[in-house]
């Protein structure tokens, strides 16, 4: 009978007696009266039947669990309110000293002797693992006649292969014989052993685990060298994290979780990482319902969003309010804006790598939700147990059933509709060679017309193969193929009904390679090639009677290719550079036709000399260029450094669009012999500090970017379908400088972050002619051009269950082009317009409030759930997504639209099982 | 009494569930509404504004005399056009001829003689505004022509699901490869004035400010004709087609414009001009972007504006934008009649724009005070004041006289008079 819980201060004590019960249940009161909660297989449980008897008063947890499982093989590890039992192991609270390089500062709540545990002999029930798999024997000494000793010394260190630092509180045990010992702070360890056979196993937190069969003759020596495992516990892996933005060499990066994630209140409940990754400094997107990010004054076509490595040309749903990935599929992102390592190129702004997870290679495992627009579902599947698995997610919106199920005529022959699947298979093959295969689709369909639907379709494959050549090389084969398209079709009443569509295909082969040759350096090299097949454009008429022509604008080809070297050097303790090289390449393919201008002249009809045809693989056209990528770090003390970039990168793919934001219809085009790469260095320098136990970061951090070849329109372009699209296109300069502050509280009941950026971007189209020139040449504002952004995210827990979050945005209004007078012409009033981006419309700012509920975690409980109840714009603030003129009956109107202008509910229900 | 409330209970609960049903599809429409539509409110803006010279210029294949328009751009508070008046217009063909032009009235200005476009030929349009600036545009022409075959009404639905008719076009090439069409229409349609009796009112001599007020009131024959008249409305949204996609120049089953079935103007016969222009790829493209740029947007796409450039530039000054476009373009057109009961046999008209059944009977005379700003308002206006602002005609006499009504009964104006919509002049092209 539990009689009280208390909190004093920091430790809770609990009253409790029990006579002759069995552990379970002492377990389960334990959490039904408190906010701890038990992780632990219930077989270790089964095989116990032993009853106890406790009585204790005001007792602290740690002292009820030890009288507990005195007489168990069961140890137990407390982790804030998280119980972690485990069966023979200890579970380390720290991570070995120099795990993530420098020190780590003690947090501990339990500490253990480890060399108790080690003599404890309860280890003969061993359970199936898989270092059990193979077993590599090794001889040591010379036998010597007549040795009388009955132990041997066996000495050695132990070593991280992946950096080839020493592991130091490692537990080396022959379990049979109940021998054991623990490395010192060097790595270095001594045993001694009986001669004979020995099977020698390693353990400790965060490296796997390996056994050897050592045959003592006599003293010897033997080194191991183990690979780094991070132990699924989200806890550990956090606090792993705390030093990382002070410590990592690279400059402006940002890694979001999907799972952490889940708190911060989105529209409709729908967990979005893309639309967090706006909160964070530096990175805006132009509005509600506005596809694509803009990172540091980045257009949005400047992003390289990979999916497991394969780019994913367009990752939202419906004009970008939902992403196009599973939430539960999706393990997190990591944003590179500032240094981007030399194995990524092609895009001048900033490389979203979203990773998915791996499946659970052990237990059926299943994650799903039930939100008010999308439905959610994941299973991890074991297929070979401790080997392979396979992850497959699906999302759908049910719009599309909802219309039509409505009496509203105006609403129900219109369509909207999207979903999305994915699935991985990760497949360990052996120690040196694992495999993880990775597909995803994501479609959407919608009206916006009666007569018309739009489609639009994201694929994409991967391929990843590591292999692990020796100690210090491995090697990662990567085949990726994504595809990109959308089609409209047109069904109206007169004679010309059809279907166009345009699809971009790109197939990339990459081989990384790692080399470590020791503790102070990280290289990988490598090289990759990149076909694109774009079809940029085709009309086909749709039904007998239409009298449109198939047009088809010729195909584009070209191979994009880069070879690149990094190398991550710790040049001093407080001194590190990740310093690399890539040398990009870009070739136009045929077949194709060149079209030709004169020299020195806007390209026009006037000015078209006429065309050059290539055969199939000739090449038509080359450009490539070196791209330095450059960052150095220094710690002046282990919680506070300073860090420097350069950059400079090329991009060979362009979006076309003209309108202000990107839209469904937008496509890309390939570099050719009219259109050149655009270009961008950047030059970055931030200052980063922790404080208080890593629970504070803080960041200051500028940068200044300057792009060259950046893609405008001429006012009034035809984009699609236009087989002289160079004629239309404009290329001009563009420059951007920014500061991003960041403050950001990791622990305790109340964490999140704020964020500040003072930033400008502004573009500059200054041709030799009228038509290639916008606002007389000058610099004017981008799109984008945002000076104010402020995001503040905090997420406060009640208890254990229930939590609340926040999230509040502010931007300056983005800038627009406004009329400035009115004009008769043909019997009709129309406007005229400002320079471009001469005005802004109003400023931003929303708030967005959410409650999580957790379900309890009894672990009988068939699934785990969440809910998630959240306002998505509390104040109703109607903030103008763009701001148009209209000539109603002669006379012009101006207004403001705005998608989400009321407070949007939602209730999301999570499960888990 | 138990079992009665259990009873109820059961009830309530059923139509609780049938309700919750309700309230999810209510929610969900909630949300969809919210996605598609999103949010559109009227927005305040001041802003300064340009006074570029706007050029409106369309010379056409037709021998007429043709008309070059000169106006200035002004702010969203003015009402009308500022003209450009006493400028020097002129075209030049390349064939070295030109044609002069002489202001007729402010800021419209008309060729001497008559002339037509030639297919193939360029032409240059030259004008020097009064304050010296020269402008001149590039050549333009127009090579090829195209006839309008027919056009036709159909009765059906627009995208909207709304009743009406639609008018349909066919046309033809005559020359060359015409690949892009803007369409104007004129309308013309007969009304005929549902309250119209042969008396009206006669009130001359009134002096509403003297005390009492003074007037000559008799009730006449119409001396005018005023019950049947022909209203007329030009096309003010840009209609535009190409056939720039397919494989022959044809338009087949083109929709140029959609009448609702409940439009007035549909009531008693009806009379369409449609005209075609074939247009310049630039001159197609200029109107395209006018119209992008001024239509309702959708919510989401929203097209990059800009100062959009015609084919004008200022001769003295590189920096200057000048507005508006000199187009050459081949024209056609056709007319087409048709009466209400052709498609809509046996259905009530659509309603007459002013609401008719409503009678009155205003008090002839009431006390006036002529500053009535300094004094509250009359409590209500006196048959005489109605008659003088012409807001009333007549309807009959009553006998049945009450406290402070009085002794005729009037209806709307518009309601008796056609006059006030339309011309009551039969056009000379007119086929009943």
């Amino acid at each position: 009978m539990i009689t009280s819980v208390s909190a004093q201060q920091d430790t809770v004590k609990i009253s409790i007696s029990y006579t002759g019960s069995n552990i379970q249940s002492i377990l389960h009161s334990i959490e039904e009266s408190s906010n701890y909660r038990f992780y632990y297989l219930e077989e270790w449980l089964e095989d116990n039947s032993e009853t106890i008897s406790v009585d204790f008063k005001d007792a602290s947890l740690d002292e009820i669990l030890n009288k507990t499982f005195e007489n168990t093989p069961l140890n137990f590890y407390i982790l804030n309110e998280k119980v972690i039992l485990s069966q023979n192991n200890i579970i380390y609270d720290e991570l070995p000293q120099g795990y993530f390089t420098g020190p780590v500062n003690d947090t501990i709540i339990k500490s253990e002797v480890v060399s108790e545990s080690i003599y404890t002999p309860v280890f003969y029930n061993e359970d199936n693992s898989r270092e059990s798999d193979e077993i590599k024997t090794v001889r040591i000494g010379k036998e010597k006649p007549g040795n009388v000793r009955k132990t041997f010394k066996l000495r050695g260190y132990v070593e991280n292969s992946n950096n080839n630092s020493p592991i130091p509180n490692l537990t080396l045990i022959e379990r049979t014989k109940g021998i054991g010992t623990v490395t010192d702070l060097n790595g270095n360890y001594e045993i001694n052993l009986p001669p004979g056979i020995n099977v020698l196993e390693t353990v400790a937190l965060g490296i796997e685990k390996q056994r050897k069969k050592v045959i003592i003759y006599n003293d010897g020596e033997l080194n191991f060298n183990l690979v780094e495992r991070i132990e699924q516990l989200e806890e550990v892996v956090v606090q792993g994290n705390q030093k990382k933005n002070v410590e990592e060499e690279i400059a402006g990066t940002n890694q979001i979780d999907s799972e952490e994630s889940k708190d911060i209140p989105l529209v409709l409940g729908e967990r979005n990482i893309l639309s967090v990754a706006t909160k964070l400094p530096g990175i805006t997107n132009a509005g509600e319902g506005a596809t694509g990010l803009n990172i540091r004054g980045g257009k949005t076509d400047q992003n390289l969003v990979l999916l497991d490595n394969a780019v994913v040309y367009n990752p939202t749903h419906f004009f970008g309010i939902f992403q196009a990935l599973n939430p539960f599929v999706t393990k997190g992102v990591k944003i590179y804006k500032g240094n981007i390592p030399a194995e990524f190129g092609g895009r001048l702004s900033a490389v979203l790598d979203i990773t998915t997870i791996d499946g659970n290679t052990e237990k059926f495992k299943g994650e799903g939700s039930i939100g008010p627009v999308t439905s959610n579902i994941a299973l991890q599947i074991p297929i070979v147990k401790d080997t392979s698995s396979l992850v497959i997610g699906a999302r759908g919106a049910y719009s599309d059933w909802v219309l039509r199920s409505l009496d509203n005529e105006d609403l129900n022959n219109k369509e909207a509709s999207f979903y999305d699947v994915v699935a991985n298979y990760t497949h360990k093959l052996n120690e040196n060679n694992s495999l993880k295969v990775t597909g995803h689709f994501s479609n959407d369909r919608f009206s916006i017309t009666a007569d018309s639907i739009h489609h639009y379709s994201n694929r994409s494959i991967s391929l990843e193969w590591n292999h692990k050549f020796n100690e210090k090389n491995s090697g990662h084969f990567q085949l990726n193929n994504s595809q990109y398209k959308f089609d409209i079709g047109y069904d109206g009443p007169s004679n010309n009904d059809f279907e166009l569509g345009y699809g971009i295909d790109e197939t990339e082969l990459k081989l990384k390679m790692n080399y470590v040759p020791d503790s102070l350096h990280f290289i990988d090299y490598g090289l990759s090639a990149k076909l694109y097949d774009v079809n940029p454009g085709y009309i086909e008429p749709k039904g007998s009677s239409s009298s449109i022509a198939n047009v088809k604008i010729p195909k584009e080809r070209a191979l994009e290719g880069a070879l690149f070297i990094g190398d991550n050097f710790k040049i001093s303790d407080k001194f590190a550079i990740n310093a690399g090289l890539r040398y990009s390449f870009f070739a136009v393919l045929g077949e194709t036709i060149e079209r030709n201008y004169q020299e020195g002249f806007p390209r026009n009809q006037d000015t078209f000399l006429g065309t050059t045809s290539y055969g199939k693989n000739d090449i038509v056209k080359t450009y490539g260029g070196p791209e330095i990528r450059a960052s150095a770090r220094y710690l002046f003390t282990p919680d506070f450094s300073i860090k420097a970039s350069y950059n400079n990168m090329y991009q060979y793919i362009h979006t076309l669009s003209n309108t202000t934001t990107i839209s469904p219809i937008d496509t890309w085009k390939l570099t050719d012999s009219n259109i050149r790469p655009q270009q961008a260095e950047q030059y970055s320098l931030g200052i980063f500090s922790n404080f208080e136990d890593d629970n504070y970061e803080i960041s200051i951090e500028g940068y200044l970017k300057n792009s060259k070849n950046i893609l405008d329109f001429k006012t009034g372009a035809r984009i699609l379908l236009n087989e002289q699209i160079e004629t239309e296109v404009i290329q001009g300069d563009g420059r951007a400088y920014g500061l991003e502050f960041l403050l950001r509280k990791n622990k305790g009941r109340i964490n999140g972050w704020l964020g500040y950026t003072y930033s400008r971007s502004e573009l500059k189209f200054d041709g030799l002619f009228t038509e290639e020139r916008i606002n007389g040449g000058n610099y004017f504002p981008s799109n984008y051009d945002k000076p104010h952004d402020v995001s503040l995210v905090a997420n406060y827990k009640f208890t254990r269950r229930y939590s609340a979050s926040l999230n509040f945005s502010y931007q300056t209004g983005r800038p627009i082009t406004y009329p400035i007078g009115q004009y008769s012409f043909n019997n009709s009033e129309y406007v005229f317009y400002s320079n471009r981006n001469e005005f802004r419309i109003p400023d931003y700012y929303r708030l967005d409030i959410g409650i999580n509920i957790e379900g309890n975690h009894k672990i009988k409980k068939l699934a785990h759930s969440f809910w998630n109840i959240s306002i998505y714009n509390v104040l109703g603030r109607a903030n103008p997504y763009s701001v148009f003129f209209v000539s109603e009956q002669g006379e012009v109107k101006a207004y403001k639209s705005s998608i989400f202008g009321v407070p949007i509910p939602s209730i999301t229900y999570n499960f888990k099982f | 009494m138990v079992f009665q409330r259990k009873n109820s209970e059961v009830l309530n609960w059923d139509s609780m569930l049938g309700k919750s049903r309700t309230i999810a599809r209510c929610v969900f429409a909630f949300y969809l509404i919210v996605l598609i539509n999103g949010c559109i409110e009227p927005h305040d803006f001041t802003i300064p504004n340009g006074n570029n010279l706007v050029i409106d210029a369309l010379l056409t294949d037709e021998l007429k005399r043709h008309e070059v328009v000169l106006s200035r751009g002004y702010s969203f508070d003015l009402d009308s056009t500022i003209v450009e008046t006493g400028a020097n217009v002129k075209i030049m063909d390349d064939l070295l001829n030109e044609y002069s032009f002489t202001e007729v009235e402010g800021g419209r200005y008309v060729s001497d003689n008559e002339f037509e476009a030639k297919v193939g030929v360029g032409y240059t349009l030259q004008i020097s505004t009064k304050d010296g600036s020269l402008y001149s545009s590039s050549s333009e022409k127009f090579d090829a022509n195209s006839q309008i075959r027919n056009i036709k009404a159909e009765r059906g639905i627009n995208s909207f699901d709304k009743d009406g008719v639609k008018i349909f076009l066919e046309n033809n090439a005559l020359s060359g490869n015409p690949q892009y069409f803007r369409y104007e229409y004129e309308e013309t349609y007969k009304i005929i004035a549902p309250k119209y009796v042969n008396l009206d009112f006669k009130l001359e001599n009134y002096d509403p400010c003297k005390s009492p007020d003074t007037y000559d009131f008799s009730i006449v024959a119409r001396d005018e004709q005023q019950k049947i008249c022909y209203g007329f409305q030009t096309s003010s949204e840009i209609i535009q087609v190409s056939t720039q996609n397919q494989n022959e120049s044809t338009i087949e089953n083109q929709l140029v414009r959609f009448i609702p079935a409940d439009d007035y103007i549909l009531s008693h016969r009806y009379s369409i001009l449609v005209k075609q222009y074939v247009q310049s790829e630039k001159a197609y493209s200029y109107y395209k972007s006018l119209d992008d740029f001024s239509s309702s947007e959708s919510v989401f796409t929203d097209v990059q504006p800009g100062f959009l450039e015609g084919n004008v530039k200022s001769e003295n000054n590189t920096e200057e934008k000048v507005l508006g476009l000199f187009e050459v373009a081949s024209v056609s057109s056709k007319r087409l009649f048709f009466s209400y009961t052709d498609f809509f046999p046996d259905e009530p008209l659509p309603d007459y724009p002013f609401k008719c059944s409503s009678l009155a009977r205003p008090p002839v005379s009431q006390p006036q005070v002529c500053n009535s700003s300094t004094f509250p308002h009359c409590r209500e206006r006196s048959l005489y004041i109605l008659i003088d602002d012409g807001s009333v005609a007549y309807w009959s006499e009553t006998e049945n006289q009450g406290c402070e009504a009085g002794p005729y009964i009037v209806v709307p104006r518009v309601c008796g008079d056609c006059t006030l919509l339309g011309s009551n002049e039969e056009p000379e092209f007119w086929i009943e």
